[in-house]
């Protein structure tokens, strides 16, 4: 069982990693407008004023 | 918000007594007895000229309550009298008038500044005193949460620049304020959020995966060398959470002991440090029960819960950034037949603009040349475009869609109708309804309440047994959930006022939701609300022998000096006739009659039949005439004829009678007050089965007959114009006028119907109903849970694990119902 020692470590490291592309995306601005994807869908295209 | 306690009062004495400090900010006098002042007797020590100038200046003023109302220690004022302060000189220019300045009805200019150095309420005060001590300064409204100011003066009294030196003078930095600062201002806000809820999920998630190891662990013997391993990993992953993802729940405690006051936060960050600080003892002494699985759960929640709300709270804000968005920077002038990029900022009223389709419309302005569509849901929530055409008036903010447009710029940025909605809104967004003080006022008591039952379950429970103890304590403290009164009310509001913005119901003052849902009278005006502002003309009889585009002349050539809606009518002839215009002289306007002119040496008369009377004898007319009763009649006259009748039709707005029979459903009292003395009036009432109506009522009858209904108890909402009723609608309860076509600087009323859709009024009365009833449900919701919560804490039946959980799922239920106020 001492295999622990070893491998929760590894763990925290890759959360680690997580963490910091979680933080460089939403500086990134990734996170942003995502309110819009779900608007999107339901918009109807201006067949009206196809010509 | 203030528990003021003796103990309150003796600090704030003993700081004074120590003469070691200064009297205004606080901080330690260098060289004492140099500069000091007597106040009330007493002679009292500053450690600047600075403070002792300002220290004066509002003893001086009168304003000695300022010390004793403060709670916070005044800036340090050295700095800012020794700078230089022509530095306001700048803002006189013309340039930065524009930008920043909006100018109202009554040619008073208004504006919000951004206030450095506000600490506490008595600044406000001392801020809002002083300012309206000045007579040119007609109004001020100082927000303590958001440090702005927004003022209403007399700009020709008054520059810009010498009201900042004001401002200045009793010691704060004012600035004029954009509301695209406060876009980035939220962006940081929602970034952090979001980054602190992620730490803390995640670290939620792997502690909570590794306290899974440990119980089935302990189940199965696990050897206690790894079981205290993985109890270290837990400590290490909980303290940034705790110290990165709640840094701002304790910030918002410790600010909030500081003032004297207690709140939500206080309990939370409590129980937080309770349970860290006793787990990390069981961590070292190797006994008993470690919590850093519940404290990431906690946090993570709390987090997500008050995400939720900024979220809200930000899209009203979101109304006003979509707006924003709108806002183009540059645009292509007409300058002598060649186009130039020009910025916005720097239009001036009377300047050809040309838009191309898909572009938005900056500025209001009228289309000189082009047909097009145009998109004006933003500002008036028509899902529909819009036709215009040559004439025809455009909103800044709005899209151009179809085709090339060459515009005439009638408005400046600043005073564009979308500019005017925003200021309103945020001005709304201010004022705290009634209800909204109150649950804090509560909330601040319980509060306390909780930390003395919790202090005297702990008595009690020492007394029995200690064991248990930090377990009860934990529990009592966590499970407490004043949520839905910080948290949940005043979201309830934000998200109700936004749903309604959104709909084109616009929310100027306060109180009106609190109040929409309590009205018991409706009062209608008849022209412009119940029926549209548009007149068409049905029939036209013209008396023999005379000549037709002459009286078409006349008759446009009269009714183009009125503002009065009935003149609309005649701008069709001009239109399709090119009937000639002819100059006035020696005009005259008869409010409620008509108007009077000569042409070419002879005195005409346009207008109803009192009006004309006073020069003819209609006697001979009166089988003559075949009016509908649907048709109000205008004379033309010249000093011994009448020369011609034009019949007009006066629209009720469709809406209007879907409003009537909704209202008559709810149980509302119905009534037309009108100033319009024909049988229009009748004919209006009797379509739309309003039984109770007036005619020929001036301004003073109004008012008369709105106090005698509240004299009996009876809570009045006045629907109108918003120009011409200001003193009517001041007098009801709740006004609202209607907001297309007019000046919307120019309106007074509580709350403006942006597109005339009248069956808005009953939207609204059902989103306050709504409102009510949801903060209503929150409050028992938090009364119910919070008395068998906490009973069920003192009594040691809950672990902070099961507490935590469930103060988390009852702040996000409360959120979540008042989000529900966002749909209709």
């Amino acid at each position: 069982m001492s295999i622990i020692y070893f491998l929760i470590p590894i763990t925290l490291s890759l959360l680690f990693i997580a963490i910091c592309f979680f933080f460089w995306a939403v500086s990134n601005d990734q996170f942003d407008g995502i309110d819009c994807p779900a608007k999107h869908i339901i918009l109807d295209d201006n067949d009206k004023f196809k010509k | 918000m203030l528990i003021k306690t003796q103990s309150f009062y003796r600090y704030f004495e003993k700081q004074m007594m120590l003469e070691k400090n200064c009297f205004h900010c606080g901080l330690k006098i260098l060289s004492i007895k140099k500069y000091f002042l007597e106040i009330d007797g007493v002679v009292r020590y500053m450690c600047c000229p600075g403070c002792l100038a300002v220290s004066k200046f509002i003893i001086d003023g009168g304003f000695y309550d300022y010390y004793l109302y403060r709670d916070k220690l005044s800036n340090n004022i050295d700095e800012l009298i020794l700078n230089n302060v022509s530095e306001y000189d700048v803002y006189d220019n013309i340039d930065i008038e524009k930008k920043f300045i909006v100018f109202n009805n009554n040619g008073f200019a208004t504006i919000t500044l951004a206030i450095e150095g506000i600490n506490c309420a008595a600044c406000t005060w001392l801020i809002e005193r002083y300012l309206k001590r000045i007579s040119s300064i007609n109004k001020v409204f100082v927000n303590l949460s958001t440090s702005r100011a927004y003022i209403i003066w007399d700009i020709n009294k008054l520059k810009l620049s010498l009201l900042l030196k004001e401002i200045k003078k009793i010691g704060y930095k004012a600035y004029p304020y954009l509301f695209i600062k406060e876009e980035s201002l939220h962006k940081e806000e929602y970034k952090n959020s979001l980054k602190k809820i992620i730490v803390s999920g995640i670290g939620m998630m792997q502690v909570m995966m590794l306290a899974f190891g440990i119980y089935i662990g302990e189940g199965y013997d696990m050897k206690n060398k790894y079981l205290f391993f993985i109890r270290y990993i837990s400590f290490f992953i909980a303290t940034p959470v705790l110290f990165y993802s709640a840094r701002n729940i304790f910030l918002n405690a410790y600010r909030n002991l500081k003032m004297y006051s207690l709140g939500m936060d206080v309990t939370i960050s409590l129980s937080l440090l309770l349970a860290y600080f006793s787990s990390i003892y069981n961590l070292i002494h190797k006994t008993g029960d470690v919590y850093f699985d519940s404290i990431c759960m906690f946090v993570f929640l709390i987090l997500v819960g008050r995400f939720l709300e900024m979220r809200a709270r930000h899209s009203s804000s979101n109304v006003i950034y979509s707006l924003q968005k709108l806002d183009v920077d540059s645009v292509v002038v007409l300058i002598n037949n060649s186009h130039i990029e020009m910025s916005v900022d720097k239009l001036n009223i009377g300047d050809k603009l040309f838009i191309k389709p898909g572009s938005i419309i900056p500025v209001d302005s009228i289309i000189l040349d082009g047909t097009s569509s145009v998109d004006e849901s933003i500002l008036s929530g028509e899902a529909y475009p819009v036709l215009k055409s040559v004439g025809s008036f455009v909103m800044g903010g709005t899209t151009n869609i179809e085709s090339f447009l060459i515009v005439e710029v009638v408005k400046t940025k600043l005073n564009s109708t979308i500019n005017i909605i925003l200021s309103y809104l945020e001005k709304a967004l201010m004022a705290k309804p009634k209800i909204s003080i109150l649950a804090d006022k509560i909330a601040n008591y319980f509060v306390l309440f909780v930390l003395i039952i919790t202090f005297l379950a702990t008595c009690i429970w020492w007394y029995y047994d200690s064991k248990n103890i930090i377990n009860v304590i934990l529990s009592m403290l966590v499970i407490s959930c004043p949520c839905a009164l910080s948290l949940a009310t005043p979201l309830a509001i934000t998200s109700a006022t936004n749903l309604l913005a959104k709909l084109g119901f616009l929310v100027k003052e306060g109180h009106v939701l609190g109040t929409l849902y309590k009205v018991t009278d409706i009062i209608f005006d008849k022209t412009g609300t119940l029926t549209t502002n548009k007149f068409v003309l049905s029939k036209i009889d013209i008396m023999p022998n005379m000549d037709i585009n002459e009286i078409y002349s006349i008759a446009y050539s009269l009714e183009k000096l009125s503002n009065h809606p009935i003149a609309s009518a005649f701008f069709d002839f001009y239109n399709k006739n090119k009937c000639n215009i002819y100059n006035c002289i020696n005009v005259k306007n008869y409010p409620n009659k008509g108007i009077e002119g000569n042409i070419n040496n002879i005195n005409y008369r346009i207008g109803n039949e009192k009006f004309v009377k006073e020069w003819i004898d209609l006697s001979f007319l009166s089988n003559k005439i075949a009016r509908n009763e649907n048709e109000i009649c205008i004379y033309l006259i010249d000093r011994n004829k009448v020369l011609a009748l034009f019949y007009l039709i006066n629209p009720i707005r469709h809406n209007s009678f879907d409003l009537v029979v909704k209202l008559k459903k709810i149980g509302i009292n119905l009534h037309i007050l009108s100033g319009d003395g024909s049988c229009n009036v009748d004919y209006v009432a009797n379509n739309l089965s309003i039984k109770s109506y007036k005619k020929s009522f001036l301004v003073e009858d109004k008012l008369k007959y709105i106090k005698t209904l509240q004299e009996n108890g009876a809570i009045v909402m006045m629907v109108g114009d918003g120009v011409n009723d200001t003193l009517a609608l001041g007098v009801a309860q709740i006004s609202i006028a209607m907001g297309s076509g007019v000046d919307l600087a120019k309106i007074n009323s509580d709350a403006v119907l942006l597109n005339d859709n009248l069956f808005l009024l009953n939207s609204a009365i059902e989103v306050s109903k709504k409102t009510n009833e949801i903060i209503l449900q929150n409050f028992l919701w938090a009364l119910f849970y919070n008395f068998f919560g906490i009973l069920i804490a003192a009594f040691g039946i809950v672990t902070p694990y099961f507490a935590a959980l469930g103060m988390s799922t009852s702040s996000l239920i409360v959120v979540l119902n008042s989000l529900r106020l966002g749909k209709l």
